[in-house]
């Protein structure tokens, strides 16, 4: 049981973190887009901003087991198969971006007015406005943010496990469901709350220290 | 340095900024007074650009803000320093870094010999040099002021512009950024142009002041030119048309270069006219350094034209005050 638990555990971790990696990566690009363009943004755009406004509630709203079938064309495509944690990657990313689009347009947004107005009365660019304002005083809330995208990555994560993606949520669901062996429930259960607190904690952490 | 003809701001059918033209000259303290909607901090944010006007002009130091391409126009920014009511510093920066941000939108290196030595005597000109790895809000509203001074200053600005710089700071702490202003407008030289609702901002460091309302000017001249004899838009802004007088006889309103001719005046206008006359109320105003006074006497109805006679002789600048 410890053996194939200890496999699964570092299955889920690793899809977590390279889910959270990629998706905070690409879910940049949106957010910046969206934070210059919004209304009372850098260059106002409403048609751009109604766009990736408009594609970022859509993925949000799809539940993630449909988003996960759907894409598995592309998955196979990116990947060549659809099975494995590193296939889970792809829905686990492609699911995370909006997520973390809007956390992080959101965190851009509580940046106080006042300093993006400062740093254009000093004759800064719009590229140093968002990397040297909105990002250095968004980086507490951005961290927080993608706290927030790993601990729902580690319930997308389990859903992924079902389908074929391994790691604690296909443990629980083969063995403890279909096998009855409700210790594994248990035990995978635990680890996964264990998981969220760890997370939550070193998340914790930095922003305090950030902040 | 500054010349504004004719600006012009319309939000849909609101008239923000209507038909303004003054002049600002190197080396000033010029006042932009009004009360807050007036319009005055867009007209100072059309100065660096952070704002876009409809119709008219400005001309800072010969370049004509409103057909500058985006980089021309940042290169102009760069000469024209900022100061907020709000201070807007970055909360996760510390003193030295905050100062040393506009150098980095400029392509600088904050650590560089130069720029330390740099941004340490500008805390040291602001009186904030221990205070270096300070974090914003560890200071007071007065030190986070004087920091966003320093930044304003990091560029070597050849104008400072204030946007309330002191609305949000107690009296004690006002007048002690305002003679900080002074001392950077008279040991740099720097031209400074601050809009206020406070008049004790104007009274203490301007010498020049433009009072807006409702987007216009109406009236631009010498803060004591505009306050001790002021118009009747400029009196209601300032309040003083709730003075208490008698009901009988006339009030007579006297204006004074400095306090002793104020008592001497007096006292010569009683012996030598043979009247008696009641003293309603006194003033004296500072502005930069020098006392002005007012003075409010009431006179029997009889004794008018002797009294305006002899204030006329002696050069007093006077006026009546209507009964209400």
């Amino acid at each position: 049981m410890s053996e194939i638990l200890i496999e699964a555990t570092l299955d889920t971790i690793y899809m977590i973190v390279g889910s959270t990696f990629f998706s905070v990566i690409l879910g940049f690009i949106p957010a910046i887009i969206m934070t210059l363009t919004a209304s009372d943004g850098l260059r106002p755009n409403k048609v751009v901003y109604g766009i990736f406004d408009f594609l970022v509630n859509t993925f949000r709203s799809f539940p993630f087991v449909i988003l996960l079938v759907l894409v598995m064309p592309l998955t196979r495509a990116i990947v060549g198969t659809t099975i494995k944690p590193t296939a889970a990657l792809v829905p686990l990313t492609i699911g995370a971006i909006p997520f973390v689009a809007r956390v992080i347009e959101s965190a851009f947004r509580e940046v106080d007015h006042g300093l993006i107005e400062a740093a254009r009365s000093f004759g800064a660019s719009n590229f140093q406005i968002i990397y040297r304002v909105y990002f250095k005083e968004a980086l507490p809330s951005i961290v927080s943010g993608i706290v927030l995208t790993m601990i729902s990555l580690i319930g997308y994560s389990a859903i992924a496990g079902t389908l074929g993606a391994g790691g604690l949520g296909d443990v629980a669901i083969r063995f403890g469901y279909q096998g009855f062996k409700t210790e594994y429930m248990v035990v995978t259960s635990i680890v996964l709350i264990i998981i969220v607190q760890i997370i939550q904690s070193i998340g914790n952490f930095f922003y305090k220290k950030l902040s | 340095m500054i010349e504004i003809k004719n600006l012009s701001k319309n939000f849909g059918s609101l008239n923000v900024l209507d038909d303004i033209s003054f002049e600002i000259e190197k080396g000033e303290i010029y006042g932009i007074i009004g009360q807050s909607g007036a319009g005055k901090s867009t007209l100072l944010r059309c100065i660096n650009g952070l704002e876009t006007f409809d119709s008219g002009s400005i001309i800072v130091d010969g370049k004509i803000i409103n057909t500058l391409t985006k980089k021309e126009l940042q290169h102009v920014q760069k000469e024209m320093g900022m100061v907020f009511q709000n201070f807007n510093l970055l909360s996760r920066l510390n003193v030295y870094d905050n100062v040393a941000l506009p150098l980095q939108f400029w392509g600088q290196r904050k650590n560089s010999p130069e720029n330390k030595e740099k941004i340490m005597n500008l805390l040291r000109l602001v009186g904030l040099e221990d205070k270096v790895n300070s974090k914003p809000a560890q200071l007071s509203g007065g030190q986070q002021q004087r920091v966003a001074i320093a930044r304003a200053l990091i560029l070597d600005p050849k104008v400072l512009l204030c946007d309330e710089a002191t609305s949000a700071l107690d009296p004690v702490i006002t007048k002690e950024i305002l003679d900080l202003l002074l001392k950077i407008n008279k040991e740099m030289g720097i031209t400074i142009v601050v809009v206020t609702h406070q008049m004790e901002v104007i009274k203490q460091i301007c010498t020049k002041v433009a009072f807006i309302k409702n987007g216009k000017v109406v009236t631009v001249g010498k803060p004591e030119e505009l306050f001790v004899a002021p118009n009747p838009e400029v009196q209601a802004f300032v309040g003083e048309s709730v003075e208490i007088l008698p009901k009988d006889g006339v009030n007579v309103k006297l204006f004074f270069a400095d306090e002793n001719s104020e008592s001497h005046l007096i006292t010569t206008l009683a012996r030598k006219l043979d009247i008696d006359f009641d003293i309603c109320q006194g003033k004296l105003e500072n502005f930069r350094g020098s006392i002005l006074g007012s003075l409010i006497i009431n006179i029997q109805e009889e004794d008018r034209d002797k009294v305006f006679a002899f204030l006329k002789e002696h050069h007093i600048i006077w006026e009546e005050l209507q009964h209400e």
